[in-house]
C-alpha cells in the first residue's frame, strides 16, 4: 500500500524550480536599480531645474522693483548734489523693504564722471552672498538746473 | 544583502525628495506671491504706471470717487487732444478696477481679479516732486509689489 498522498506528491513536484522560473541574481538587480535610478534621478533634475529657474525669475522681479524705484529718485537728485558726487560708492536711497525676502542683500551706487556735463550712475544690487547681481546704469547730464526731468 | 541594497538605493532617492522639497518650500515661505504663475499683477502695474507717468495732474476726486489708499485718480492727456480722468479702484479686495472717464462718459473699464491687495500711498522726490507709491500685500501680509512711479515732464 502506497502511504504517500496523492495531494503531496503533486505538491513537492510544483514547487520544484524550473530553468525559466528561477529569482534575479544580484547582478540583474543592481542593473534594473541603476536603470531606475536614472530615469528617477533625471526626472529630478528636470523638476529641480524648473523650480530654480522660477526661483530666479522671482528674485529677479523683486530686484528690478527696486533697481527701477532707485532709478526713479536717481534720476530726480540734482546734478550738483554730494550724493552725486564723482567717485562715491553709497547704498540706495529708497526703501530696499521689497528685497527683504532675498539672502545676503547687498546695495550700491556707484556714481562715475563722464565729462563736466555727464556722470554715470551705476545702481547694483547683489543677493545670495554675492552670487546674483542685477544692474542698471543711468546717464545724468547737466542741464542747468532746468526742467528736464 | 538585495534587501539592504534595495533600502538603500530608495532610502536615497527619498532622501534626495525630502531635501529638494524642503529648499523649495523653505523659499517659497520667504517669497511673497509667485508673479510668473499670475500675469493679471504686472499687467495692473504696467498700466498704473503708464497711466501715472502720463498723467498731468492728480485731481483730489471724481465723481464719487476720492483720492486715497484704495484710490487712484489721475489725469492725462489722449492723442486726440481731449483730457481723460482714470480712477483706479482697490476697494474691493482681490480686485484692481481701472475706469477712464471722457468728457464725464465711462468710457473704458478694466478689471483683473485674482489681484493682492494694493495701496496708494504718495512719495516725496528729492527735487519735491510728488510721485505715486504703489505697494501690494499677498494674503500673508508680505510686501509683494514696491513701486515708486513718478508722471514723466511733459
Amino acid at each position: 500500500m502506497n502511504n504517500e498522498e496523492p495531494g503531496l506528491a503533486l505538491s513537492t513536484l510544483h514547487c520544484q524550480p524550473s530553468a525559466d522560473s528561477r529569482g534575479f541574481t544580484l547582478l540583474e538587480t543592481l542593473a534594473g536599480f541603476l536603470i531606475l535610478t536614472l530615469i528617477v534621478t533625471t526626472s529630478l533634475g528636470i523638476f529641480y531645474d524648473r523650480q530654480r529657474r522660477l526661483r530666479a525669475a522671482n528674485e529677479m522681479i523683486l530686484a528690478w522693483q527696486a533697481l527701477a524705484n532707485e532709478t526713479e529718485v536717481e534720476r530726480r537728485l540734482s546734478f550738483a548734489d554730494n550724493r552725486l558726487a564723482p567717485g562715491l560708492t553709497r547704498t540706495f536711497i529708497s526703501d530696499t523693504g521689497i528685497v527683504a525676502p532675498l539672502d545676503s542683500i547687498g546695495t550700491t551706487v556707484a556714481v562715475q564722471k563722464v565729462n563736466d556735463d555727464m556722470k554715470l550712475v551705476r545702481m547694483s544690487i547683489r543677493w545670495n552672498k554675492g552670487a546674483r547681481l542685477a544692474t542698471l546704469t543711468i546717464i545724468r547730464t547737466n542741464t542747468g538746473g532746468g526742467p528736464l526731468w | 544583502m538585495e534587501l539592504v541594497v534595495t533600502i538603500f538605493v530608495f532610502g536615497l532617492l527619498l532622501f534626495m525628495i525630502v531635501m529638494l522639497e524642503g529648499e523649495l518650500m523653505e523659499h517659497a515661505r520667504k517669497m511673497p506671491i509667485n508673479y510668473m504663475t499670475h500675469p493679471e499683477v504686472m499687467s495692473v502695474i504696467a498700466r498704473l504706471r503708464r497711466d501715472v507717468v502720463d498723467s498731468y495732474r492728480y485731481p483730489p476726486s471724481y465723481n464719487t470717487y476720492k483720492q486715497g489708499k484704495r484710490t487712484l485718480i489721475v489725469e492725462s492727456m489722449l492723442s486726440t487732444g481731449f483730457s481723460e480722468t482714470v480712477v483706479w479702484d482697490f476697494t474691493v479686495a482681490g480686485e484692481s478696477r481701472r475706469l477712464s472717464y471722457n468728457v464725464g462718459n465711462l468710457s473704458a473699464e478694466w478689471v483683473a481679479r485674482g489681484t493682492p491687495q494694493f495701496e496708494i500711498d504718495s512719495y516725496q522726490m528729492p527735487n519735491g516732486a510728488v510721485a505715486v507709491r504703489l505697494d501690494a500685500w499677498d494674503d500673508k501680509g508680505k510686501l509683494a509689489i514696491d513701486q515708486i512711479i513718478q508722471p514723466r515732464a511733459h
